[in-house]
């Protein structure tokens, strides 16, 4: 084993749960998250020595466009059904989150993904935008929309005074 | 109301909290491999493709379809610059009877030589002729082939081995001819001449399919013995005759002599005139070996004069005091006879065209090459050769050929096929030089040998 498989191996075994975390929010499927994380890391391989030392950003970044990309790819999937046959409702009882799953599952997944990358990863809207390949402008628009339609989805007002940290 | 952040973390939580990492590594290595592989199969295909596309292009050669039902000769009605590197007759076959050829610049790897471009009256396609062993120097013009009346036979000098040798640069001795056939690159006659230095060509002309005139002098070595300033020529011109029948030439009867303008008419007849102070018209059968001797024209010519079909008439163009008969210079027609032959000027508007009779469409309509495009110059002012069909009696013109500037004006034209149909005419490819394709192949290795390079360097920086 190298130097550079000895350190992904070691990054993957320390990070794969945050990784899951952020594809879970992103995908709404606990076997899609797995899917995907799987599939950017090993694109992520070609490119490990050069993102060695700091790969998180790199990582993110591949996992929102890959999403969108896959979902691109099998559209079919998110007209057939919600993301997420999940369990319709949380393992503690939270209605709150159960609606909050569902309603990002009827977001489109670059809404989606600007919503986790703005207020899970705490990007600011010019990293989110950078992340996403996309303008700030077209990030500010898909934020309002889908900002909104979580608070209809909801049903109640979804609470973002709290400001992303700024990077 | 919860924070949309602790909202989205705590929905986070539900995410599976490890992955089948087993192998991820060598996973993602053979998925490098495999793209770079395929990468490099795209670009070696682009590669070969592009170089294939090139050199496919130059040695490719096109093969048109019979322009006429049944193959006939057809006439097309515009004549095209030729490309350098138009497909030669060695490499794409002969595709005779030509309706044409002319003398252009052929391409070569290091630099263009002469060349002579055959136009196909059957298919209407360009090729260079390969002439074996045919003769280009200083002492014979790119020119000096004759193209038979009816398209079938190509007459050439060619160059041997001179008894004395000729130490001067480019210096190429003619010593004989040889004839090919258009059809199938078949050589029908070649011969070869005594000569000591070389042969100083005069004429070559056809008296009809089968009969090939030819004049020539010898080159002689001048006084003082350097050969570096060979002097031209011996004062005794040679004028032969071969049939293509018979196993060599033979020379003339000792009326057909001592004239630069010995034009056939394509029907077994040859007309010249005497020059000096006997300007009196010669008649030649050369087949039944008879001269017959005819009045001056009227009027003085100042180009060959063309034979008409039935020998009665000929035609050239007037060599008179310029302005005298209202421009410059028209078509005269003389009526062959004893005594005198009178001439006289075929009517029309003759101030803007300049340009040599070429032969006779039939016995009332001469072909006139007009070279600055007479009365049908183009819009924009340029003035691209044409061949003009004109009445003798009513000057009427006709428009026949257009031949594009700067190319085959100075086209031989098988006389016997001038009448024949017109078609539309396309232009010919311009296929691409060897260092096109050359220069594609290696910017193609190069950018193998690069990517191959580019992959190394980094699997060495991974590494």
């Amino acid at each position: 084993m190298d130097a550079a498989e000895q350190d992904f191996t070691e990054y993957v075994a320390a990070r794969q749960g945050a990784l899951l975390r952020t594809a879970y929010l992103l995908t709404g499927h606990a076997q899609d998250a797995e899917d995907l994380v799987q599939a950017v890391l090993i694109k992520a391989v070609p490119h490990w020595p050069r993102i060695t030392g700091n790969p998180e950003p790199y990582l993110k970044k591949a996992l929102a466009r890959e999403n969108i990309s896959r979902w691109r790819r099998r559209r079919w999937r998110e007209v057939l059904g919600p993301p997420g046959q999940e369990p319709s409702q949380a393992p503690d009882g939270t209605d709150d989150r159960i609606d909050l799953a569902a309603a990002l599952g009827a977001l489109s997944p670059r809404q989606r993904a600007i919503v986790v990358l703005r207020h899970y990863e705490d990007l600011t809207e010019r990293a989110t935008a950078e992340a996403l390949g996309i303008s700030i402008g077209t990030v500010k628009s898909h934020h309002r929309d889908a900002m909104a339609k979580l608070r209809r989805l909801i049903g109640k007002p979804v609470d973002v005074d709290r400001p992303p940290l700024v990077h | 109301m919860t924070m949309l952040h602790e909202d989205l973390t705590a929905l986070a939580e539900r995410a599976p909290t490890s992955i089948n990492d087993a192998d991820l590594w060598h996973r993602g290595r053979r998925r490098m491999i495999a793209q770079r592989v395929g990468a490099t199969v795209v670009a070696t295909a682009t590669v070969l493709v592009l170089a294939l596309i090139g050199v496919g292009g130059f040695l490719a050669p096109s093969t048109p379809e019979p322009i006429a039902p049944r193959g006939e000769p057809v006439m097309p009605d515009h004549f095209h610059n030729a490309g350098k590197w138009l497909p030669g007759t060695d490499r794409a076959g002969w595709h005779g009877p030509l309706i044409a050829a002319w003398s252009t610049s052929r391409g070569g790897w290091l630099r263009s030589r002469p060349g002579i471009v055959g136009v196909s009256a059957v298919t209407g396609e360009y090729r260079f002729l390969d002439l074996p062993g045919r003769a280009v120097g200083p002492t014979v013009r790119d020119a000096d082939f004759a193209l038979s009346p009816e398209g079938g036979r190509v007459a050439y000098w060619t160059s041997g081995e001179p008894r004395v040798y000729v130490d001067e640069p480019d210096w190429v001795t003619v010593t004989g001819y040889a004839v090919v056939s258009t059809l199938d690159g078949r050589t029908l006659a070649t011969e070869e001449f005594e000569t000591e230095v070389g042969l100083a060509p005069e004429a070559m002309t056809w008296a009809d399919e089968q009969t090939l005139i030819f004049e020539f002098a010898q080159l002689v070595i001048p006084d003082d013995d350097r050969l570096g300033r060979l002097g031209c020529c011996s004062t005794d011109r040679e004028v032969m005759r071969r049939d293509l029948d018979s196993p060599v030439a033979q020379a003339l009867p000792a009326g057909v002599s001592n004239s630069f303008w010995h034009r056939g008419n394509g029907r077994g007849q040859l007309i010249w005139t005497q020059g000096g102070a006997d300007d009196s018209f010669r008649i030649a059968e050369p087949i039944t070996d008879t001269v017959t001797s005819l009045g001056p024209s009227s009027l003085s010519s100042n180009s060959p004069w063309a034979l008409s079909p039935n020998g009665t008439r000929a035609a050239s163009t007037w060599g008179g005091p310029r302005g005298s008969l209202g421009g410059i210079p028209p078509v005269i027609v003389a009526e062959l006879g004893e005594g005198e032959s009178p001439a006289r000027r075929v009517p029309g508007q003759w101030g803007d065209r300049y340009g040599h009779v070429l032969g006779w469409f039939d016995d009332e309509h001469v072909a006139f090459m007009d070279l600055w495009g007479g009365p049908f110059r183009d819009n924009d002012g340029s003035s691209p050769s044409e061949l003009q069909r004109i009445h003798i009696d009513t000057g009427e013109v006709t428009r026949v050929i257009r031949m594009e500037q700067g190319g085959p004006g100075a086209a031989q034209f098988a006389l016997g096929l001038l009448d024949a149909p017109l078609h539309e005419a396309t232009a010919p490819p311009r296929p691409w030089g060897p260092r096109v394709s050359a220069t594609l192949g290696a910017v193609g290795l190069v950018g193998l040998i690069g990517l191959l390079w580019l992959v190394r360097w980094r699997r060495r920086g991974r590494g």
